[in-house]
Protein backbone atom coordinates (compact mmCIF):
# COMPACT_ATOMS: atom_id res chain seq x y z
CA UNK A 1 0.00 0.00 0.00
CA UNK A 2 0.89 3.42 -0.82
CA UNK A 3 0.55 6.08 1.77
CA UNK A 4 -1.62 8.54 -0.37
CA UNK A 5 -3.39 10.64 2.01
CA UNK A 6 -4.09 12.55 5.10
CA UNK A 7 -6.65 9.42 5.48
CA UNK A 8 -3.83 6.84 5.01
CA UNK A 9 -1.65 8.38 7.62
CA UNK A 10 -3.93 8.76 9.93
CA UNK A 11 -4.77 5.21 9.82
CA UNK A 12 -1.44 3.56 9.38
CA UNK A 13 0.33 1.88 12.07
CA UNK A 14 3.83 3.37 13.13
CA UNK A 15 6.42 2.20 14.47
CA UNK A 16 8.96 4.57 16.61
CA UNK A 17 12.77 3.77 16.47
CA UNK A 18 13.87 5.69 19.74
CA UNK A 19 17.73 6.15 20.05
CA UNK A 20 19.72 7.56 23.40
CA UNK A 21 22.43 10.33 22.70
CA UNK A 22 25.14 9.76 25.06
CA UNK A 23 28.37 11.97 24.27
CA UNK A 24 29.27 15.22 23.44
CA UNK A 25 28.59 17.15 20.93
CA UNK A 26 33.29 17.17 20.08
CA UNK A 27 32.66 20.61 17.83
CA UNK A 28 29.82 23.71 17.89
CA UNK A 29 28.08 24.22 14.76
CA UNK A 30 30.09 21.68 12.40
CA UNK A 31 28.15 21.83 9.70
CA UNK A 32 28.69 18.79 7.75
CA UNK A 33 30.08 17.12 10.80
CA UNK A 34 27.33 15.09 12.39
CA UNK A 35 28.07 13.55 15.50
CA UNK A 36 27.17 9.83 16.22
CA UNK A 37 25.05 8.96 18.62
CA UNK A 38 26.59 6.41 21.03
CA UNK A 39 24.72 3.77 22.95
CA UNK A 40 21.97 1.98 19.99
CA UNK A 41 23.62 3.84 17.03
CA UNK A 42 26.81 2.62 16.46
CA UNK A 43 28.15 1.47 12.94
CA UNK A 44 28.97 -2.05 12.05
CA UNK A 45 32.53 -3.30 10.50
CA UNK A 46 32.28 -5.49 8.40
CA UNK A 47 35.48 -8.07 7.57
CA UNK A 48 36.18 -7.48 3.60
CA UNK A 49 37.66 -5.16 1.20
CA UNK A 50 33.94 -5.09 -0.33
CA UNK A 51 32.42 -3.64 3.00
CA UNK A 52 28.79 -4.21 3.08
CA UNK A 53 25.45 -2.75 3.03
CA UNK A 54 23.65 -3.27 6.83
CA UNK A 55 20.32 -5.02 7.18
CA UNK A 56 20.53 -4.61 10.88
CA UNK A 57 22.65 -2.49 13.20
CA UNK A 58 23.10 -2.20 16.53
CA UNK A 59 19.43 -3.72 17.06
CA UNK A 60 17.70 -1.66 14.33
CA UNK A 61 16.08 -4.19 12.06
CA UNK A 62 15.20 -2.50 7.99
CA UNK A 63 12.24 -0.57 7.61
CA UNK A 64 9.25 -2.62 5.12
CA UNK A 65 7.76 -1.08 2.44
CA UNK A 66 5.61 1.71 2.65
CA UNK A 67 7.41 4.01 5.34
CA UNK A 68 6.78 7.37 5.64
CA UNK A 69 8.40 9.81 8.61
CA UNK A 70 5.26 11.50 9.65
CA UNK A 71 6.96 13.17 12.73
CA UNK A 72 10.51 13.53 14.62
CA UNK A 73 10.92 14.82 18.57
CA UNK A 74 14.14 14.74 20.40
CA UNK A 75 15.44 16.50 23.74
CA UNK A 76 18.81 17.53 23.52
CA UNK A 77 18.98 18.46 26.97
CA UNK A 78 18.62 22.04 26.86
CA UNK A 79 21.11 22.25 23.82
CA UNK A 80 20.01 23.54 20.62
CA UNK A 81 20.77 20.90 17.65
CA UNK A 82 20.04 19.42 14.45
CA UNK A 83 19.05 15.70 13.67
CA UNK A 84 20.11 14.66 10.75
CA UNK A 85 18.66 11.17 9.31
CA UNK A 86 20.03 9.31 6.52
CA UNK A 87 19.24 5.70 5.20
CA UNK A 88 22.65 3.94 5.75
CA UNK A 89 23.23 1.97 2.43
CA UNK A 90 26.68 0.82 2.76
CA UNK A 91 29.52 0.91 5.16
CA UNK A 92 33.04 0.08 3.96
CA UNK A 93 35.63 -1.99 6.24
CA UNK A 94 38.01 0.18 8.90
CA UNK A 95 41.05 1.65 6.92
CA UNK A 96 43.92 2.10 8.20
CA UNK A 97 44.52 5.92 8.28
CA UNK A 98 47.63 5.66 9.78
CA UNK A 99 49.87 5.87 6.53
CA UNK A 100 49.25 7.29 3.57
CA UNK A 101 48.75 5.53 0.42
CA UNK A 102 45.85 4.14 -1.79
CA UNK A 103 43.98 1.08 -0.19
CA UNK A 104 41.75 -0.70 -2.50
CA UNK A 105 38.21 -0.77 -1.91
CA UNK A 106 35.97 -2.08 -4.32
CA UNK A 107 32.54 -1.85 -2.77
CA UNK A 108 29.47 -4.79 -2.93
CA UNK A 109 26.77 -3.35 -5.17
CA UNK A 110 24.80 -0.62 -3.38
CA UNK A 111 20.88 -1.73 -2.79
CA UNK A 112 18.59 -0.18 -4.59
CA UNK A 113 17.12 2.45 -2.57
CA UNK A 114 18.70 5.54 -3.86
CA UNK A 115 16.39 8.75 -4.74
CA UNK A 116 14.87 6.75 -7.65
CA UNK A 117 14.05 3.28 -5.61
CA UNK A 118 17.67 2.04 -7.73
CA UNK A 119 21.41 1.36 -6.94
CA UNK A 120 22.74 3.21 -9.40
CA UNK A 121 23.27 5.89 -6.61
CA UNK A 122 21.58 8.88 -7.77
CA UNK A 123 21.09 11.13 -4.25
CA UNK A 124 23.95 9.11 -2.30
CA UNK A 125 27.05 10.88 -0.45
CA UNK A 126 29.97 9.57 0.10
CA UNK A 127 30.91 10.17 3.88
CA UNK A 128 33.78 9.11 6.54
CA UNK A 129 33.58 8.16 10.05
CA UNK A 130 36.76 9.36 11.77
CA UNK A 131 36.96 7.86 14.71
CA UNK A 132 39.95 9.22 16.85
CA UNK A 133 41.64 11.36 14.70
CA UNK A 134 41.29 13.72 11.10
CA UNK A 135 43.43 12.16 8.31
CA UNK A 136 42.97 13.90 4.74
CA UNK A 137 42.43 11.36 1.73
CA UNK A 138 41.07 11.35 -1.70
CA UNK A 139 38.45 8.97 -2.72
CA UNK A 140 37.96 7.35 -6.43
CA UNK A 141 34.72 6.40 -7.13
CA UNK A 142 32.14 5.76 -9.65
CA UNK A 143 29.64 8.37 -9.97
CA UNK A 144 25.68 7.65 -10.34
CA UNK A 145 25.97 8.15 -14.43
CA UNK A 146 28.31 5.01 -14.50
CA UNK A 147 31.26 7.29 -14.68
CA UNK A 148 34.58 5.87 -13.35
CA UNK A 149 37.31 7.05 -11.73
CA UNK A 150 35.56 10.10 -10.34
CA UNK A 151 37.51 11.81 -7.53
CA UNK A 152 36.33 13.28 -4.33
CA UNK A 153 38.60 14.92 -1.71
CA UNK A 154 38.14 15.43 2.02
CA UNK A 155 37.74 19.04 2.93
CA UNK A 156 36.97 18.20 6.45
CA UNK A 157 37.61 15.49 8.93
CA UNK A 158 36.89 15.79 12.44
CA UNK A 159 37.27 12.69 15.07
CA UNK A 160 33.94 11.05 16.39
CA UNK A 161 32.12 12.59 13.32
CA UNK A 162 30.95 11.85 10.39
CA UNK A 163 31.87 14.04 7.41
CA UNK A 164 29.86 14.40 4.05
CA UNK A 165 32.84 14.39 1.04
CA UNK A 166 32.35 17.07 -1.84
CA UNK A 167 32.08 14.99 -5.02
CA UNK A 168 33.76 15.68 -8.31
CA UNK A 169 32.18 18.52 -11.03
CA UNK A 170 28.60 18.10 -11.35
CA UNK A 171 27.92 14.75 -10.00
CA UNK A 172 24.89 13.79 -8.74
CA UNK A 173 25.94 10.38 -6.16
CA UNK A 174 28.26 7.76 -6.25
CA UNK A 175 27.81 4.49 -7.34
CA UNK A 176 30.47 2.73 -5.89
CA UNK A 177 33.85 3.16 -4.42
CA UNK A 178 36.97 1.82 -5.91
CA UNK A 179 39.85 3.16 -3.79
CA UNK A 180 40.68 5.91 -0.75
CA UNK A 181 44.34 7.53 -1.21
CA UNK A 182 45.13 8.43 2.66
CA UNK A 183 47.58 11.68 1.86
CA UNK A 184 47.91 12.99 5.78
CA UNK A 185 48.06 10.34 7.98
CA UNK A 186 45.74 9.85 10.79
CA UNK A 187 45.57 7.04 13.50
CA UNK A 188 45.63 3.62 12.34
CA UNK A 189 42.45 1.59 11.57
CA UNK A 190 40.33 4.69 12.88
CA UNK A 191 38.44 5.14 9.54
CA UNK A 192 35.49 4.10 7.29
CA UNK A 193 34.03 5.02 4.48
CA UNK A 194 29.80 5.24 3.93
CA UNK A 195 27.51 5.77 1.45
CA UNK A 196 24.53 7.28 2.74
CA UNK A 197 20.97 8.68 1.82
CA UNK A 198 20.49 11.78 3.55
CA UNK A 199 16.62 11.39 4.46
CA UNK A 200 15.74 14.55 5.92
CA UNK A 201 17.17 16.96 8.65
CA UNK A 202 15.20 18.28 11.46
CA UNK A 203 15.92 21.42 14.27
CA UNK A 204 15.38 20.95 18.02
CA UNK A 205 15.00 23.93 19.46
CA UNK A 206 15.56 23.45 23.67
CA UNK A 207 12.46 26.36 24.33
CA UNK A 208 10.17 23.48 22.78
CA UNK A 209 11.73 20.14 24.11
CA UNK A 210 9.85 17.12 22.34
CA UNK A 211 8.67 19.20 19.62
CA UNK A 212 8.62 18.61 16.40
CA UNK A 213 5.93 20.33 13.88
CA UNK A 214 6.46 19.92 10.16
CA UNK A 215 5.12 16.82 8.80
CA UNK A 216 7.60 16.77 6.44
CA UNK A 217 6.59 13.40 5.16
CA UNK A 218 9.84 11.99 3.92
CA UNK A 219 9.20 8.72 1.95
CA UNK A 220 11.50 5.76 2.91
CA UNK A 221 12.57 2.86 0.64
CA UNK A 222 12.05 -0.67 1.51
CA UNK A 223 14.98 -1.78 3.37
CA UNK A 224 15.84 0.96 5.05
CA UNK A 225 18.44 1.24 7.35
CA UNK A 226 17.06 4.50 9.22
CA UNK A 227 20.95 6.08 10.67
CA UNK A 228 20.36 9.13 12.96
CA UNK A 229 23.04 11.92 13.53
CA UNK A 230 23.25 15.39 15.19
CA UNK A 231 25.31 18.60 15.36
CA UNK A 232 25.09 20.92 17.72
CA UNK A 233 25.61 24.60 18.43
CA UNK A 234 28.13 23.75 21.62
CA UNK A 235 29.82 21.52 23.00
CA UNK A 236 28.07 20.79 26.17
CA UNK A 237 27.09 17.89 28.11
CA UNK A 238 24.24 16.06 26.09
CA UNK A 239 23.88 13.31 28.31
CA UNK A 240 20.00 11.42 28.40
CA UNK A 241 19.28 13.38 25.63
CA UNK A 242 16.67 10.92 23.15
CA UNK A 243 15.54 11.54 19.46
CA UNK A 244 12.50 9.43 18.46
CA UNK A 245 11.05 9.30 15.41
CA UNK A 246 7.27 8.11 14.10
CA UNK A 247 7.74 6.23 10.87
CA UNK A 248 4.04 5.39 9.58
CA UNK A 249 3.52 2.33 7.30
CA UNK A 250 1.05 1.36 4.85
CA UNK B 1 -3.09 15.22 -13.89
CA UNK B 2 -2.26 18.16 -11.04
CA UNK B 3 -1.99 18.27 -7.18
CA UNK B 4 -5.28 20.46 -6.55
CA UNK B 5 -5.54 18.87 -2.95
CA UNK B 6 -3.49 18.21 0.20
CA UNK B 7 -4.15 14.39 -0.46
CA UNK B 8 -2.87 14.57 -3.95
CA UNK B 9 0.10 16.15 -2.72
CA UNK B 10 0.90 13.65 -0.43
CA UNK B 11 -0.17 10.95 -3.32
CA UNK B 12 2.87 13.02 -5.35
CA UNK B 13 5.92 13.05 -2.53
CA UNK B 14 9.25 12.26 -3.34
CA UNK B 15 12.15 10.97 -1.48
CA UNK B 16 14.29 14.26 -0.44
CA UNK B 17 17.15 15.58 -2.59
CA UNK B 18 20.18 17.00 -0.50
CA UNK B 19 22.74 19.16 -1.43
CA UNK B 20 25.71 20.84 0.43
CA UNK B 21 27.80 23.59 -0.80
CA UNK B 22 31.03 25.28 0.42
CA UNK B 23 30.47 28.60 -0.33
CA UNK B 24 33.85 30.67 -1.09
CA UNK B 25 34.31 34.45 -0.15
CA UNK B 26 32.27 36.94 -0.87
CA UNK B 27 32.75 40.11 -2.05
CA UNK B 28 30.51 42.50 0.07
CA UNK B 29 27.35 42.31 2.08
CA UNK B 30 23.76 43.09 0.55
CA UNK B 31 25.35 41.59 -2.81
CA UNK B 32 24.16 38.03 -4.40
CA UNK B 33 26.46 35.08 -4.61
CA UNK B 34 25.67 32.29 -6.77
CA UNK B 35 26.68 28.41 -5.35
CA UNK B 36 26.46 27.21 -8.71
CA UNK B 37 30.38 26.92 -8.82
CA UNK B 38 30.90 25.88 -5.08
CA UNK B 39 32.11 22.08 -4.15
CA UNK B 40 30.32 19.91 -2.56
CA UNK B 41 26.70 17.60 -3.53
CA UNK B 42 25.96 17.55 -6.03
CA UNK B 43 29.45 18.60 -7.02
CA UNK B 44 30.44 22.24 -8.59
CA UNK B 45 29.30 23.30 -12.21
CA UNK B 46 31.86 24.34 -15.01
CA UNK B 47 31.54 27.11 -16.48
CA UNK B 48 29.43 27.86 -19.38
CA UNK B 49 31.54 27.41 -23.28
CA UNK B 50 28.38 27.96 -25.11
CA UNK B 51 29.84 31.38 -26.60
CA UNK B 52 27.98 35.01 -26.84
CA UNK B 53 24.71 33.28 -27.78
CA UNK B 54 24.64 31.13 -25.01
CA UNK B 55 22.54 27.82 -24.83
CA UNK B 56 18.83 27.51 -23.47
CA UNK B 57 18.90 24.67 -20.73
CA UNK B 58 17.11 21.31 -19.63
CA UNK B 59 19.78 19.91 -17.80
CA UNK B 60 23.35 20.97 -16.62
CA UNK B 61 25.85 19.14 -14.57
CA UNK B 62 26.10 20.99 -11.22
CA UNK B 63 22.28 21.92 -11.07
CA UNK B 64 20.23 20.49 -7.97
CA UNK B 65 18.56 17.42 -8.70
CA UNK B 66 15.68 17.51 -9.54
CA UNK B 67 12.63 15.06 -10.87
CA UNK B 68 12.73 13.45 -14.11
CA UNK B 69 9.60 14.59 -16.42
CA UNK B 70 6.80 12.31 -16.46
CA UNK B 71 3.86 13.04 -18.73
CA UNK B 72 0.70 14.52 -17.77
CA UNK B 73 1.93 15.44 -13.98
CA UNK B 74 3.01 18.62 -12.72
CA UNK B 75 6.16 19.08 -10.39
CA UNK B 76 5.80 21.37 -6.89
CA UNK B 77 8.19 22.35 -4.29
CA UNK B 78 7.08 20.62 -1.44
CA UNK B 79 9.26 21.24 1.53
CA UNK B 80 12.82 23.01 1.99
CA UNK B 81 15.14 22.86 5.02
CA UNK B 82 18.93 24.56 5.13
CA UNK B 83 20.99 25.86 7.34
CA UNK B 84 24.11 28.44 6.83
CA UNK B 85 27.33 28.67 8.61
CA UNK B 86 27.68 32.08 8.43
CA UNK B 87 26.96 35.01 6.16
CA UNK B 88 24.02 34.06 4.41
CA UNK B 89 20.82 35.84 5.24
CA UNK B 90 18.72 34.44 2.80
CA UNK B 91 18.66 31.60 -0.33
CA UNK B 92 16.49 31.63 -3.05
CA UNK B 93 16.18 28.77 -5.77
CA UNK B 94 16.75 29.84 -9.34
CA UNK B 95 15.70 28.17 -12.19
CA UNK B 96 18.69 28.36 -14.96
CA UNK B 97 17.00 28.94 -18.55
CA UNK B 98 19.79 30.07 -20.21
CA UNK B 99 23.51 30.93 -20.13
CA UNK B 100 26.45 32.67 -21.86
CA UNK B 101 30.34 32.46 -22.32
CA UNK B 102 32.29 34.63 -24.57
CA UNK B 103 31.97 38.23 -23.05
CA UNK B 104 34.93 40.38 -23.42
CA UNK B 105 35.50 42.05 -19.74
CA UNK B 106 38.01 44.34 -21.41
CA UNK B 107 35.63 45.96 -24.23
CA UNK B 108 33.55 49.30 -23.77
CA UNK B 109 31.98 48.26 -27.25
CA UNK B 110 28.47 46.97 -27.11
CA UNK B 111 28.78 43.05 -27.67
CA UNK B 112 25.89 41.70 -29.77
CA UNK B 113 24.41 38.62 -29.63
CA UNK B 114 21.73 36.64 -30.61
CA UNK B 115 19.79 34.40 -27.86
CA UNK B 116 17.32 31.60 -28.32
CA UNK B 117 14.40 31.24 -27.37
CA UNK B 118 13.79 30.58 -23.44
CA UNK B 119 12.08 27.45 -22.89
CA UNK B 120 8.88 27.18 -22.13
CA UNK B 121 9.58 28.12 -18.21
CA UNK B 122 8.31 31.69 -17.54
CA UNK B 123 5.94 32.39 -14.90
CA UNK B 124 2.87 30.71 -17.05
CA UNK B 125 4.79 27.99 -18.62
CA UNK B 126 5.70 29.78 -21.55
CA UNK B 127 8.31 30.99 -23.64
CA UNK B 128 7.48 34.87 -23.77
CA UNK B 129 10.10 35.48 -20.43
CA UNK B 130 7.25 36.84 -17.99
CA UNK B 131 9.06 36.65 -14.92
CA UNK B 132 12.74 35.97 -16.32
CA UNK B 133 15.15 38.06 -14.92
CA UNK B 134 18.96 38.38 -16.03
CA UNK B 135 21.97 38.23 -14.32
CA UNK B 136 26.05 38.57 -14.55
CA UNK B 137 27.29 35.68 -12.83
CA UNK B 138 31.23 36.08 -11.92
CA UNK B 139 33.00 32.83 -13.16
CA UNK B 140 36.66 33.97 -13.25
CA UNK B 141 37.48 36.00 -10.44
CA UNK B 142 37.50 39.85 -11.98
CA UNK B 143 40.13 42.51 -12.04
CA UNK B 144 40.19 46.02 -11.46
CA UNK B 145 37.15 48.07 -12.49
CA UNK B 146 33.41 49.29 -11.21
CA UNK B 147 31.87 49.55 -14.27
CA UNK B 148 27.83 49.45 -14.79
CA UNK B 149 26.28 47.28 -17.36
CA UNK B 150 23.79 48.55 -20.21
CA UNK B 151 21.93 46.06 -21.27
CA UNK B 152 19.77 45.95 -25.04
CA UNK B 153 16.50 43.56 -24.26
CA UNK B 154 13.06 42.59 -25.76
CA UNK B 155 10.25 42.47 -22.54
CA UNK B 156 7.89 40.03 -22.21
CA UNK B 157 5.50 41.48 -23.89
CA UNK B 158 7.65 41.57 -27.36
CA UNK B 159 8.86 45.20 -26.98
CA UNK B 160 12.09 45.37 -28.29
CA UNK B 161 14.81 48.05 -27.18
CA UNK B 162 14.08 47.84 -23.75
CA UNK B 163 17.17 48.83 -21.48
CA UNK B 164 18.43 47.16 -18.25
CA UNK B 165 21.15 47.72 -16.20
CA UNK B 166 23.73 45.81 -13.87
CA UNK B 167 25.97 46.81 -11.36
CA UNK B 168 28.24 48.86 -10.26
CA UNK B 169 30.32 46.04 -10.47
CA UNK B 170 32.92 45.59 -7.64
CA UNK B 171 36.17 45.81 -8.39
CA UNK B 172 37.84 42.14 -8.62
CA UNK B 173 34.66 40.32 -7.60
CA UNK B 174 35.37 37.27 -6.70
CA UNK B 175 33.75 33.85 -8.06
CA UNK B 176 30.30 33.35 -7.51
CA UNK B 177 28.86 36.75 -7.43
CA UNK B 178 25.83 37.26 -8.89
CA UNK B 179 24.74 40.81 -9.89
CA UNK B 180 21.15 40.83 -11.30
CA UNK B 181 19.78 43.38 -13.90
CA UNK B 182 17.02 46.15 -12.94
CA UNK B 183 14.60 45.90 -15.94
CA UNK B 184 13.10 49.19 -17.74
CA UNK B 185 10.47 50.98 -15.71
CA UNK B 186 6.85 48.70 -16.16
CA UNK B 187 8.63 45.79 -17.71
CA UNK B 188 8.21 42.36 -16.23
CA UNK B 189 10.29 39.82 -17.69
CA UNK B 190 12.94 39.58 -20.33
CA UNK B 191 12.18 38.04 -23.60
CA UNK B 192 15.78 38.08 -25.51
CA UNK B 193 18.91 40.11 -25.35
CA UNK B 194 20.13 42.03 -28.07
CA UNK B 195 23.17 43.31 -27.01
CA UNK B 196 25.45 44.13 -23.60
CA UNK B 197 28.04 47.25 -22.70
CA UNK B 198 30.27 47.93 -20.40
CA UNK B 199 31.12 51.39 -19.21
CA UNK B 200 34.05 50.53 -18.12
CA UNK B 201 36.74 47.55 -18.15
CA UNK B 202 37.03 44.81 -15.94
CA UNK B 203 40.53 44.26 -16.36
CA UNK B 204 40.68 40.27 -16.15
CA UNK B 205 38.74 37.39 -15.79
CA UNK B 206 35.17 35.80 -17.22
CA UNK B 207 31.39 35.98 -16.23
CA UNK B 208 28.21 34.40 -17.64
CA UNK B 209 25.12 36.02 -18.25
CA UNK B 210 22.55 34.09 -16.62
CA UNK B 211 18.56 34.31 -17.75
CA UNK B 212 16.70 32.68 -14.50
CA UNK B 213 13.39 32.77 -12.79
CA UNK B 214 12.97 32.92 -8.88
CA UNK B 215 10.77 29.90 -7.90
CA UNK B 216 11.30 30.09 -3.76
CA UNK B 217 12.87 31.80 -0.89
CA UNK B 218 13.70 31.45 2.12
CA UNK B 219 14.96 33.64 5.33
CA UNK B 220 18.70 32.44 6.92
CA UNK B 221 19.64 35.25 9.05
CA UNK B 222 20.57 33.10 11.77
CA UNK B 223 23.88 31.15 11.11
CA UNK B 224 23.74 27.22 11.90
CA UNK B 225 19.93 26.95 12.48
CA UNK B 226 18.06 24.54 10.09
CA UNK B 227 15.13 26.14 9.81
CA UNK B 228 12.35 24.47 7.33
CA UNK B 229 9.13 25.41 5.00
CA UNK B 230 6.48 22.92 4.03
CA UNK B 231 4.27 23.27 0.83
CA UNK B 232 2.20 25.80 1.98
CA UNK B 233 4.21 28.17 4.18
CA UNK B 234 6.22 27.51 0.22
CA UNK B 235 3.49 28.72 -1.71
CA UNK B 236 3.34 24.99 -3.36
CA UNK B 237 4.85 26.70 -5.99
CA UNK B 238 4.68 24.69 -10.10
CA UNK B 239 7.92 24.72 -11.17
CA UNK B 240 8.00 23.53 -14.90
CA UNK B 241 9.51 19.94 -16.14
CA UNK B 242 12.94 19.90 -17.76
CA UNK B 243 13.79 22.97 -14.89
CA UNK B 244 17.60 23.69 -13.93
CA UNK B 245 17.70 24.83 -10.28
CA UNK B 246 20.59 26.41 -8.30
CA UNK B 247 20.92 28.52 -5.06
CA UNK B 248 21.67 32.09 -5.08
CA UNK B 249 22.35 33.46 -1.51
CA UNK B 250 22.49 37.19 0.13
CA UNK B 251 25.50 38.03 1.36
CA UNK B 252 25.51 39.74 5.22
CA UNK B 253 28.98 39.71 5.34
CA UNK B 254 32.09 38.70 3.28
CA UNK B 255 32.79 35.25 5.48
CA UNK B 256 32.84 32.09 3.15
CA UNK B 257 29.64 30.68 3.97
CA UNK B 258 28.55 26.83 3.43
CA UNK B 259 25.31 25.99 3.20
CA UNK B 260 23.35 22.09 3.38
CA UNK B 261 19.67 21.21 3.16
CA UNK B 262 17.24 19.07 1.76
CA UNK B 263 14.33 19.68 -0.72
CA UNK B 264 11.22 17.47 -1.26
CA UNK B 265 9.93 17.84 -4.95
CA UNK B 266 5.84 16.61 -5.54
CA UNK B 267 5.49 15.10 -9.15
CA UNK B 268 1.09 14.67 -9.59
Amino acid sequence: MTLASVADIRGARRVSPVWQATPNPQVAAATFRFMTLDAGNTLTTPSTSAGESPTSHDGVDALPAGGVITRVDSDFGGIRTWVALFDLIWTSQAIDAGVTGVTAIGSSTFPARDVDGSSNGRGLVLAAYSINSAPTFTVSYTNSAGTAGRSATSAQTLRQSISVIPLDSGDQGIRSIESVNITTAGAVNSMQLLALRPVGRFLTDPRRPGDRASAALERLNPGTMLFATYAAQVTTNARGSYIRTDIALG
Amino acid sequence: MAITSLDSLIAGLLPSYSFFKTGTAMKAAGLNYSFFYAAGFPGAATASADGINGAALTSYPGQLMFPSTVGGKEIRLARWEVLQTSSVGGLSIMDRLWHNSGFVVTSLSAQTLTTPTWPARDRNGATAGDGVMLAMEVTTTLGAGTPTLTVSYTNSDGVAGQTGTIGPIQTISQVGMFYPMALQAGDKGVRSVQSITSSATMTSGAVSFVAYRELASIPTASANNSIDRDAVSLGVPVVANSAVPFLVGLATAVTATSIDGTLVWAQG
